[in-house]
């Protein structure tokens, strides 16, 4: 849905992305996660083709946002971190602005008024958007951009500045778009938050992607083919742990081993299906390691965050 | 569906509120029963159209201005640009939306003025009135969105900036109107002197509208050539040439060719000063150039630099139609440099470590550059000096030359240098 090739953007002094490459299948939700300068915001809004590149190539379900921005930015919806709303317009009136400013075709205000159910607000329609609290301006602003249902939701520290109560009703939100097929990018520091809904997580450190992998944290449905992260962890340190475990010679590869400094814990990638799970158990056991536990890795993201980011950095 | 544009329907909500709509009808009616008691239908045409351009051009600019910079200030500029609203529809939106309250006044003025048959000294008043307003107000929101793409100022000088360019702008006519008594030739056609002016008052709207246009385009990331501009440099050359016959005879060489030089030179400097400047488009530019990337490169191109062909035809044109009794040479020669001169020190200026003063300073600049250093060399007797620092070859056309020649290296040099060490810092 979201496919970045060689992404680079400067600022005068500095290059912020730099050969930046990934993409992003549909119907993920992905936390894109970095340090403070990493890069993300400016990612975020070159996605969301408010900043031209310097070179490479994005396109948003086949269009090239750079050739024909108006076609492209008809699948996107964009929540700024800092995004503002028209204070002396009513709920009601920012919504049908929004509707028509999209090409909605709205008689009734039929789309206004669904999507403010769907964010909670149908009571508040005739209040004006100054009065209202920031959890409900926060949903007012969602409402605004998804309001004529783009395929692509990108949003910048949407959980900034809300209440725990607001931050779960956002986590619920974001899920439910997902169900509708929605593709999200969600960009926070609050890695806690990210892990309720993320599928998949973007590390960006210093202009370039780190990682970018599922997380494995949420309960997804065992499919053949899908990609987990497996965490094993031996009885006994053994030396040279990451040869010891790639690659198997069983017809399929996993991902780059990362093994904790004493030998007795890796994690890596894995992409097969739940038989080639176990024969790589088998595998490794015949090969005479003391296998402990060997499991998908439900470490948080903040634990996978930091060790990539250290990886990446030394 | 309402098929009202939406931009244009979220102003009247906002500008057209009931108790709005009562005050202005009130505030008016009582200016305009002031002026009737003073002179009756003269007294109530002076009052009007006082009063009028107060509303449409001194308040009209304002909220024309307000209607982007509030947006950018509100932070709800990015996703209009996000929306489905194109630039056309913006454009109509913003200037006819965001002013609408003025107009809602303004026209009840204009309205007044007609219905008592208006003034007999000026009978064109009341349509200068409302093509005036429509410029000024044009000039403030393209204003604006130059300094919108500049990223200068905070909100309440950009929209005093622009408000203080569009009246400008607007004002600049009037001693035309005053002072054209005698009839105007245009390809043929004879136009009375006020009546012209007020042509091309309307004809300079419709370029301020194109220009919003553009620069809307450009702010939405859309591939824009620079067209329209090399149109308008065009437009300039034909707008003159059609002036020449039979308006001013004795001066017909210089204005079919030396004064649509000067202006396209002018238009140029104007548009190297107001576009935005980066040492990443710069990049970009030459990394498309490489890559033969036309469209981007065209794309990226700043106009003035597209403007530069046009402008060296159209001296090499009238180079070729000059009389034989005078020599235009050196000095449209030098009007070239110094025009690059300017674009190479504004450049210099604004990549240098403090961007987003670097149009101010440069400004300043120029100043001292066109206006001190000629006074200071007035001053101290050296006069033959001048056209080093003014393209004035009369007074002397090797220095004319020479002098801006000299200065296109200094600032040609200084800015490689600061290129390169830029491009080390990065």
């Amino acid at each position: 849905m979201i496919d970045v090739q060689g992404l680079c953007f400067e600022y005068p002094a500095k290059r912020a992305l730099d050969e930046v490459s990934f993409r992003i299948e549909p119907g993920t939700v992905t936390a894109l996660v970095g340090p403070n300068g990493a890069g993300k915001t400016t990612l975020l809004r070159c996605l969301s083709t408010l900043e031209p590149p310097y070179a490479g190539r994005i396109r948003l379900d086949g269009i090239d946002v750079a050739e024909e921005p108006r076609r492209a930015r008809r699948l996107l919806g964009f929540l700024d971190e800092f995004f503002g709303l028209y204070d002396d317009l009513s709920v009601l009136q920012s919504l049908r602005y929004w509707a028509a400013a999209h090409g909605i075709d709205d008689p009734g205000d039929a789309a206004a008024r669904d999507v403010a159910a769907r964010l909670g607000i149908e009571d508040r329609l005739s209040e004006r958007a100054g009065s209202l609290s920031r959890g409900l301006r926060q949903r007012l602003a969602i409402a605004q951009v998804i309001i004529h249902r783009p395929r692509i939701l990108l949003m910048d520290e949407p959980a900034s500045g809300l209440d725990p109560e607001a931050r779960a009703g956002l986590a619920e939100l974001i899920l439910g778009l997902q169900a509708e097929g929605m593709t999200i990018v969600v960009s926070s520091h609050i890695l806690s938050e990210l892990e309720d809904y993320s599928s998949h997580m973007l590390i960006v450190d210093r202009g370039r992607i780190v990682d970018h992998a599922a997380t494995g944290a949420r309960a997804v449905p065992a499919v053949a083919g899908r990609q987990v992260r497996l965490r094993v962890v031996l009885a006994e340190p053994v030396a040279g742990l990451e040869d010891a475990l790639s690659p198997p010679p069983l017809g399929f590869e996993i991902g780059d081993v990362v093994a904790d400094g004493e030998g007795r814990m890796a994690r890596f990638e894995f992409a097969g299906t739940p038989r080639d799970q176990a024969r790589l158990l088998e595998h490794q056991i015949a090969q005479g390691l003391p296998v402990a536990s060997f499991a998908e890795d439900h470490s948080s993201l903040q634990d996978r965050y930091i060790e990539t980011l250290r990886k990446g950095r030394s | 569906m309402s098929t009202m544009n939406p931009e244009f329907r979220r102003n009247l909500w906002l500008e057209l509120t009931p108790t709005r709509l009562v005050i202005m009808p009130l505030v008016v009616g009582l200016l305009l029963a002031l002026g009737w008691m003073w002179g009756e239908a003269e007294g109530l045409s002076a009052v009007g159209t006082t009063a009028g351009w107060v509303i449409l051009v001194l308040w009209g600019t304002r909220l024309a201005a307000d209607g982007v910079a509030a947006e950018v200030q509100g932070k709800t500029w990015d996703s209009q640009r996000l929306s489905g609203i194109g630039p056309v529809a913006m454009t109509v939106g913003k200037l006819f939306g965001a002013t609408a309250y003025a107009w809602f006044g303004g026209l009840m003025c204009i309205v007044a003025i007609f219905a008592v048959g208006g003034m007999a000294s000026d009978p064109l008043g009341p349509l200068r009135l409302l093509v005036t307003a429509l410029f000024a107000q044009a000039v403030a929101l393209w204003f604006t969105l130059v300094q919108v793409r500049l990223g200068t100022g905070l909100r309440r000088f950009q929209v005093l900036l622009a408000q203080v360019v569009g009246i400008i702008a607007s004002v600049q006519l009037t001693p035309l109107f005053e002072y054209a008594k005698l009839d105007i030739g245009w390809y043929g056609v004879d136009f009375p002197g006020d009546g012209f002016a007020l042509f091309f008052t309307a004809v300079m709207t419709f370029w301020a509208w194109i220009a919003c246009w553009r620069l809307l385009r450009a702010d939405f990331l859309y591939r824009n050539w620079p067209l329209a501009f090399v149109a308008f440099l065009i437009f300039i050359a034909v707008y003159t040439e059609g002036l020449a016959p039979g308006t001013f005879p004795r001066l017909e060489w210089l204005i079919s060719g030396a004064i649509s030089y000067h202006l396209m030179v002018a238009a140029v400097w104007i548009a190297a000063l107001i576009e935005p400047k980066s040492v990443v488009q710069l990049r970009r530019l030459l990394e498309r150039l490489r890559r033969r990337d036309l469209s981007g490169f065209l794309s990226d191109l700043p106009c003035a630099v597209a403007g530069l062909p046009v402008v060296v035809l159209a001296g090499l044109f009238t180079l070729s139609q000059q009389p034989s009794v005078v020599n235009l040479g050196p000095q449209l020669l030098a009007v070239f440099l110094f025009l690059i001169r300017d674009m190479l020190l504004v450049q210099y200026v604004v990549l240098g470590p403090r961007a987003r003063r670097g149009h101010t300073a440069a400004v300043i600049y120029l100043l001292v550059l066109y206006g001190l250093v000629p006074a200071l060399l007035q001053a101290g007797g050296a006069v033959q000096l001048i056209p080093a620092f003014l393209p004035a070859t009369v007074i002397n056309a090797t220095i004319g030359v020479i002098g801006p020649l000299i200065q296109v290296g200094i600032f040609a040099f200084l800015l490689s240098t600061r290129l390169v060490a830029l491009r080390a810092r990065a």
